[in-house]
Formats: C-alpha cells, structure tokens, sequence
C-alpha cells in the first residue's frame, strides 16, 4: 500500500520536474562542465582543441590584462555593494512612510531598473559626453573644466559605476522595504517609550531585525556586480580608456568572441565562478556568526 | 497572510528629520527623473540641435525646435515593426513555457515526495551559481552542434525554465494549505488534476508577478541575442538599438534616443499596469531569502 | 462545472501548445529555404548595392542574397558562424586577415577558377595581400591608401599651405609644428580645436581601422612589425625605432596636447579637428551625410619621418570552403571585382579600384586620387600577412590607444611586444 503510493509518487513527481530539468540539465549543468573542462584546453572558436592542463590557469596569473581586469572587477564591485546598498537602505527608509505618498515614490524610483541596460548605457553616455552632455553642460555653466568621464581612464570606472547603481538600487530598496515591513512595530513603540532617539532606534531595532535581508541583500549585489555588468562595458567603453573598465565578464567575452581564444575565456570565467563562490562563502559565515 | 499596519519609527518625530527626509527625497527624485527627461527630450531634437547643446539653458529639458524626424528616421534605418514583434514573440513566448515548467517542477518539490528530491533541489541551486552570463562561452559552440545558431529557439528554449522560477512558486505552493489537495485527494483526484484544476487558478498572483519578471528579463536581454543572432532580419530589440548606434560614421544620435523611447515606452506602460504584482515578487524573494 | 472548467483549461492549454509549436517551427533554425542562391555576408558601409548594379549588367542579379550583418561586430559575426556551419558563400575579408581564415581551412582557393592573366591585372600591393602559401584565397573589391586630410579654412587662417605632391610631403616635424599651430584652447582649457587627428576612429574604439592608421607611425619612424619569417617580432617591432615611434605618437596626445582623447565621431567635419587621417572613402561620407562640408576639406600626401610609407589593403570577396554553390559563388565574384564591376562600385563609392585596368578607366586626377596614385605606386605597404595577424593587430592597437590616454610608454610598448611574440610562437 505505502509501496504502490510511493512509486506512484515517484513516477509523478519525475514527470512533473522532467521538462524544467531537460532544459536545466541540456542548457546549464552540461554547459557547465563543459566550461570547466574547456578551461583545460587550448581551444578556438572554430574548432581544434588541444588538452594543455593548467597552461591557461598559469596564463592568467603572469597577465597583466587578467591582473589589470581582476582589480578593476574588485574595486567596481566593493564600491557597487557599499554605495548601492548603504543608498537602498536610506531610501528605504524614507520611502516607508504614507501609503500614497510611498507608492508615488517607489514608481518613480522604479524606472531606471525596468529600462533595459542598454538603453541605460546609450543615455548615461548621452549625459557624461564631453560636448553636448549633460554633466558638462552643467560644469560649464559653473565655470568648470570640462571632463571627459568615460573617456579619461582616472574617471571612467567612477562612472561606469555610477550608472549601474543608478540602474540597479531602486531593486534593492523594494527588498529593504519588505524588510521593514516584517518588524514588528511593538518593538519600536516600546523603544520611544523607554526615550530611545531616532538614531538609537535604528541602530538597536532596524539593522539587527534586517540582518537576514541585508545579507541576501549583499549576497545578491555582489553576484550581480560582477555578473551582470556585460552589457554596460559594451555598449559604454567597449573595456574603456586604457582597460580601466575591462571587467572580467567583458574580458572573457573579448577572449571568446573577438579573439576566438575559448579555453582562456572558459579558464577566466572558472576563476570568477571560483572567486564569486569564495566571497559567497564568506558573507554566508560572517552572517551566521552574527546571529548568535 | 501578515498585515501589519506600518506606522513607522519616524511617527512621532520633529522637524529637523522631516527636513532631511525631505531633501534626500527630492534629491533622489531629481537624479532619477533628470536623465529620462533629458534623453527624452534628445529624441525630439534634430542632430544640429543636439550638437549645439553646451550649456544649460531653458532649451536644456525642452528642444527648442521640437521635431518627430528623428523618429520617422528610425522607421527607416530598422524594421521597428519586425524587430518589436519578433522580441514579442520571443518574450511571451518564454514567458509562458517558462510559467508551465518551473510550476510543474515548483509543485513536484513542494508536496511531492520522490527519490533525490534533495539532491536534485540542492542542484538547482547550484545553477543559480552559474548565470547565462558565465555560461555562453560554452553555450555558443554547443548551439551550433545543436543546430539552433541564429535561431529564434537559441533564445527561447534555453530559457524555459530556470532556478529562480522554480524557488518562487515553489514558495507558494508551500503555502497553500494542505487540507485542500487532501480533500481532492479523498475525492479520488490524480496529481495532473490537482495541479491544473487547484492549483493554477490559486496562484494565478504569483504566476502574474513571475510571468512579469521572466517578461522583463526577456524584453532588455542583450547579450544572448547580441551573441546567438548574427542576421539583421532577426534581431531583437536591444540588439538594433545597439545597431543603430554601431554605424561607424556616426552622426545620428537623434535617429538612437528616438530608438530608446521606443523602445522603453511599452515597458513603462506595462510596468505601470501591472507593478503591484512586480513589486510583490520583489518583497517576497526579499524575505524569504 | 468542475468538468466545464476542466475542459476550458484544457483546450487553453491545447491552443497555446499548438501556437507555440507553430511559432518555434515557422522560424525553424536555418533560413536557408532559397538554397539555390548564392549568399553574402556583408555590412552596409561596403555599399553592396554597387554590386548589385554590376551583377544586374552581367544579369546575375537575381542569383545573389545579401545578408547584413552589423559592421562593428562584422570580424565577431563572421568568425562565430564560421564556427557554426551557418555562414553564407562568400564573405568579405579584410586583407590582412586572409592569412587568418586561410590557415583556418574557411575558405576555397581560387588558383583553379581565376585566370592568370586576369589576375596579374591586380596592383602589387593587393597580388600580395591576396595570397598566403601559395595559394590566392581572395579577390580585392578596392585597394585602400590613406591621405592626410586637413580643413582648408583653419589652414588659410593659420598660414598654412599644404604640400600637394608627394615630394613635397611633411616631415613629422613640419606636421608637429603645424598641428601646434592650428589647435585653439578657449580662456577655461578646454579645447576648441585639435591639431591633429592621428587616426582613424577615436581611441576608444577597437577595431582594424585603428591599426591600419595607427601601424603608420611604427613605419614611418623605420620599423616594420614582424620578421619576414613570420616568427618573432625582435628586431622589427620591437626595437627602439618602434619605440620612438610609440613616444612620438603618445606626445601628441599628452605632451603637445594637439589630439584628442574624448570620443569624436566625425573629426573633421565637426569642425573639432584641423587635420585627418582617413582614406577616400571618406570623400563619399561626406558627400552625403554632411554636405555642407563637401568643399571645405583638402588632401596632401602622408608625411614620413625617417621612412616613407602609406597603407594598403582593403576589404576582399572569398568563398567559403562551407559553400554548396561554388561555381556560381565564383561567377558573382568574378563580375563583381571584374574590371567592368570594379569600375562601377569605385566610381560610386570613392573607392580606390585595384585593378590597373579599372586605374585607368578611372579619373584619378582630382584630390585625394591624384595623391593616392602616386603613394599606391611609390610608398604603399601592406600590412604583415599572417595567421595570427588578429592578436598581432589588437597588441599593436592596446599600445596606441594606451599611450594615448596616458599610459607609460615604456609598460604599454613592452606589453605589446610580450603579447605579439606570445601570438606568434
């Protein structure tokens, strides 16, 4: 009886995950081994492939581009996670008051995550030219030199990253504010009553109540930041003014498709997977060890 | 479900701290809003104007001579019909399929119990470890053996299904009470049934806000199509965006931001129809993180 | 009503599967449906409709499809469907990567199809460029040469006369000193005017254009880039007249400050620069899309330094060894770089015939062609011809585009050569 219920169950529920996980397995777990076993081989975009071991890994560590582009990928992603999520936070906070009033605001803050990337890319290089843009219609108009942002390599990151958290922090505060949500206001009430002040309620009650959002939160930013900024590069700098905006992503991409080098492509991708799984890691232990 | 009424921290506060708040928002609206204007405003200006814009002045938000050539252009330089229903198709398309299998799936993980299901969950989120954007060095020399280069079904079947689809409604169906399939069940219901007659129609929110997500994705997608699709007939629309600008002597910008107005608009109407489900998603993913 | 329900479903779900199958199998995956034409990937600044008018006087017309790739991912586009089995017949090729797509086996050797007789109706430079290892892999649409453009109004009013033969050609000192005095700084530093535009796109772009200008300097400093041999670049890039070469270029940038940095689409015509680098194409994009402009440019030959040279090369028609259709590919090749067909693409394009045949047929006597027949026979070189000439090529332009935006000279040259050398063992 239990055994006709159980072989019942089986054969149902394989059939119901079968489609999803045909795809899966078809377009993201073999290509995943795929990546991995290419990043052992000397192999061109049109063919001919030759085992060569750790060549490419040995490869990437005595490359100035791989080096250039690894550090550029940290500092863009350190000043994403900070910049992003601090300003998230803020808004969050701002925006929670008043059901109207609110509403209102998070549409408005919401556009810039619905445009797509290269729309984004197209206007923010529309405002950061050197001639017509925005920006520097402004500084002129103040008297100030005008700059070249993208493409002056001591700025060009600094603006890249500006417009992707333009971009992107509007997501993030959506998740703070169902955070915020999910906090009991006992526990503020209590507080005022005790003569907590603003700051004291925040730092007592607000963060440590968001400690699990904050890390999917940072979790999420850092994955994204490092993944996501493909097109950005692209359509913006095309790897930008001396490599300055050269992103791992970007990099291996120009490996793969301009240059046709697929297993150094395949080697850089690895180690970003490596690196984000690292970092993943550990944020994981750090908010684990801040629960107790 | 919870339905706490917020009367938040800032309740009973004094004026200063309104000041702030005050300020900080206006500043936020400011740099949200001044961009989309300005580009906005771009695609209603010749490409003389344009050109001459270097300083601020009234003309900066509001073209001085106002035209809708560059639009007119546009439908000139890229079959804008083509290509909007082409990444139409492409984006329902996925959609849909998409909705069909991560609920199949969501639901299998949810109330049934089979071999391996936790072996096999822990490996769906392993694939969330590794995003498309890491995946399509492989992928592409794997889309050729399988025929599908510069086809539309290299940017439809891959996506059919995925991690984060299949997470979302499995959440859901965790939270639908038991007590209904069971009385189906009593009732002497197969699984099949349970899951199209109950099960669907109960989560038609969820499948909205999912539907929404997966929609959104497709419609701004760029690497994959820029990547799988290499005939002009065939480009979606982000790619002919990025055509537009790709003409090397390059002298129409006007011809570009009318291109990005058309094709951020639908979106926005979309959005705008449909963003309590949007943002519903958002808050849920958020928390049960 | 369970049941009626359970029908709608259903029948919902039948029709959406039936649509969806429809959609799927009505874009299918190839779109080859009409095999029995010939096809060529191609992008729109080569004019391809100039073919088509050469192909319709030799009634080929209706035998040819076009497919428009876009042009700055041409070289990506062309290699990924190399790769997956999906190109066209014919392709167009940059000269200097026919060594690349030959050593890779995408292409037919056209010995056995091409006459010799109508092959040595090529110039030199482009017989050169269109064989690697004793085979001809393609056929030249038009040769290439650059000029040094400048804005006749800047030069009046800075005193400036432009030489007009090639003997007379600039030394680089002599354009220093020119591009000194036509670039305009206004009262905050910011600059109006640049001298010198060095050249052909700006250098935040990566693409063969920028190597076909910037590999100039490296030349005429007395430098070639790779041994003859083909298997190091010791001695020729890499030596101290490259070097010099490097620095020279990278002052104009940082030290005169007499060539920009930020992205400037149209140079010369925008008025932002006083002289150019570019070639006779240049003419026709004028012409139509900034007419006003048409009459204010003027040519003169290319400078030199310790060494005279010019560039070479230009786009090429090959035929896929993947073709199903080779004879006929040959036949719409043929008539379009016959000298008949070359004729009507060069007159309508500006372009440079590489043909003598079509060379004489053509009037060549008005600026920029007057001085590019004299650079094409005395000065022109093409650029070096080997498999790895794409990883030779984006080292060469990294280094240029680097020292450009400020990079130390001596890190930016010794990494190319590192990169080049790799490339090449």
């Amino acid at each position: 009886m239990s055994t006709n219920n159980s072989r019942k169950d089986c054969i149902e529920g394989f059939s119901f995950i079968a489609p999803a996980f045909l795809i899966i397995f078809i377009f993201v777990v073999y290509p995943a081994f795929r990546l991995f076993f290419l990043s052992f081989h000397d192999a061109n975009i049109m063919g001919g492939i030759k085992f060569t071991g750790m060549g490419n890994y040995k490869a990437l560590l005595h490359s100035r581009d791989f080096i250039r582009s690894f550090t550029v990928t940290l500092r863009f992603m350190v000043m994403v996670v900070v910049i992003q999520t601090i300003l998230a936070f803020i808004a969050a906070l701002i925006v929670q008051e008043g059901k109207r009033l609110s509403n209102f605001l998070r549409t408005i803050f919401f556009i810039p995550v619905i445009i797509s990337f290269v729309v984004v890319g197209y206007l923010w290089q529309g405002i950061y030219n050197h001639d017509y843009g925005l920006i520097n219609s402004f500084l002129s108009l103040i008297h100030i030199k005008r700059q070249g942002f993208l493409n002056d390599p001591s700025m060009a990151l600094y603006a890249l990253t500006a417009t992707c958290i333009w971009k992107s922090w509007p997501y993030f505060m959506m998740i703070f504010l169902a955070g915020l949500q999910e906090i009991p206001k006992e526990l503020y009430e209590s507080a005022m009553l005790d003569g907590a002040g603003e700051l004291r309620r925040l730092y007592s009650i607000t963060i440590p109540m968001l400690r699990r959002t904050i890390l999917f939160i940072l979790l999420i930013t850092t994955m994204d930041s490092v993944v996501k900024v493909f097109t950005p590069v692209f359509v913006m700098t095309s790897g930008g003014p001396r490599s300055e905006t050269d992103l791992l992503v970007h990099y291996a991409w120009r490996m793969a498709f301009r240059l046709g080098d697929v297993g150094y492509a395949s080697s850089i991708m690895v180690f970003v997977f490596v690196f984000l799984m690292i970092v993943s890691f550990v944020q994981l232990k750090i908010g684990e060890r801040n629960e107790e | 479900m919870k339905n706490k009424i917020n009367k938040t921290f800032f309740h009973n506060i004094g004026q200063p701290i309104m000041i702030v708040r005050l300020i900080v928002m206006i500043l936020l609206l400011v740099i949200t809003l001044i961009p989309i204007l300005w580009g906005f405003s771009l695609a209603f200006r010749s490409n003389q104007e344009i050109v001459n814009m270097k300083g601020l002045d009234r003309y900066t938000f509001f073209p001085e001579n106002p035209t809708v050539n560059n639009f007119i252009k546009l439908f000139s330089t890229v079959n804008i019909p083509r290509v909007f229903l082409l990444t139409l198709f492409v984006s329902l398309l996925v959609t849909v399929l998409s909705l069909i299998l991560n609920s199949l799936a969501a639901y299998a993980f949810a109330r049934i119990r089979f071999p391996f299901r936790k072996f096999l969950f822990a490996l769906l989120l392993a694939t969330l470890a590794v995003p498309v954007e890491i995946l399509i060095i492989p992928l592409y020399p794997q889309i050729y053996k399988m025929g599908l280069m510069n086809s539309l079904s290299s940017l439809i079947i891959p996506f059919c299904a995925n991690a984060f689809g299949i997470f979302f409604m499995r959440q859901f169906f965790l939270g639908v009470p038991k007590e209904l399939e069971e009385a189906a069940m009593i009732d002497g219901c197969s699984r099949v049934r349970i899951f199209f007659a109950i099960m669907i129609p109960l989560a038609k929110a969820a499948l909205i806000t999912l539907g929404l997500h997966i929609f959104l994705q497709q419609w701004d997608s760029f690497l994959v199509p820029v990547t799988f699709i290499s005939s002009e007939s065939k480009m979606l629309l982000q790619v002919a965006i990025n055509y537009i600008y790709s003409g090397l002597y390059f002298n129409n910008f006007g011809i570009l931001y009318a291109g990005m107005v058309v094709a951020t608009i639908p979106i926005i109407i979309v959005f705008l129809f449909l963003q309590r489900y949007y943002v519903a998603g958002i808050s849920s993913t958020g928390i049960k993180g | 009503m369970k049941k009626e329900k359970r029908l709608k479903i259903g029948l919902a779900f039948i029709c959406l599967m039936l649509v969806m199958s429809l959609g799927l199998y009505a874009q299918g995956g190839k779109e080859e449906v009409r095999s029995d034409k010939v096809i060529i990937e191609t992008f729109s600044d080569l004019y391809p409709e100039y073919w088509m008018e050469a192909l319709e006087a030799k009634g080929l017309a209706d035998k040819v499809e076009l497919r428009m790739v876009p042009q700055n991912q041409y070289e990506n586009k062309i290699r990924m469907m190399l790769a997956g089995g999906e190109v066209g017949d014919i392709i167009c090729i940059d000269a200097p990567n026919i060594g690349y797509y030959a050593e890779m086996n995408a292409l037919e050797p056209l010995n056995g199809y091409w006459d010799k007789k109508d092959f040595d109706d090529l110039v030199g430079s482009a017989q050169e460029a269109m064989q690697w290892k004793g085979n001809i892999w393609a056929a030249p649409l038009n040769e290439a040469n650059c000029v040094l453009y400048y804005n006749k109004e800047m030069f009046k009013q800075a005193g400036l006369v432009a030489p007009t033969k090639l003997a007379d050609a600039w030394s680089l000192d002599e354009l220093l000193s020119a591009a000194n005095k036509l670039t305009k700084v206004d009262a905050l530093g910011n600059v109006e005017v640049y001298g010198l535009f060095p050249q052909m796109f700006s250098v935040d772009n990566r693409n063969e254009g920028m190597t076909f200008t910037q590999m100039l300097w490296t030349w005429w400093f007395g430098a070639d880039v790779i041994s003859p041999d083909g298997t190091t670049v010791d001695g020729y890039f890499n030596s101290p007249e490259s070097k010099a070469a490097l620095q020279f270029y990278a002052d104009l940038f940082n030290r005169h400050k007499v060539s920009p940095v930020i992205s400037m689409p149209n140079p010369l015509a925008s008025g932002k620069a006083a002289m150019y680098i570019n070639g006779p194409w240049m003419v026709g994009t004028w012409q139509n899309n900034f007419p006003e402009f048409a009459d204010k440019w003027g040519a003169m030959p290319l400078p030199h330094g310790s060494a005279v040279a010019s560039n070479a090369g230009s786009w090429n028609l090959a035929i896929t060894r993947q073709s199903k259709n080779k004879d006929l590919a040959w036949e719409i090749v043929s008539a379009i770089t016959s000298t008949e067909g070359s004729y009507t693409y060069c007159s309508n394009t500006g372009n440079l015939p590489a043909r003598e045949s079509t060379l004489q047929m053509s009037d060549m006597s008005k600026v920029p062609y007057n001085i590019i027949k004299e650079q094409l026979i005395h000065t022109a070189k093409s650029r070096p011809v080997t498999p790895v000439y794409p990883k030779i090529s984006e080292a060469l332009m990294d280094a240029f585009n680097a020292v450009a935006f400020g990079e130390s000279v001596d890190i930016a040259f010794k990494e190319a050569v590192e990169k080049m050398n790799a490339a090449l063992k």
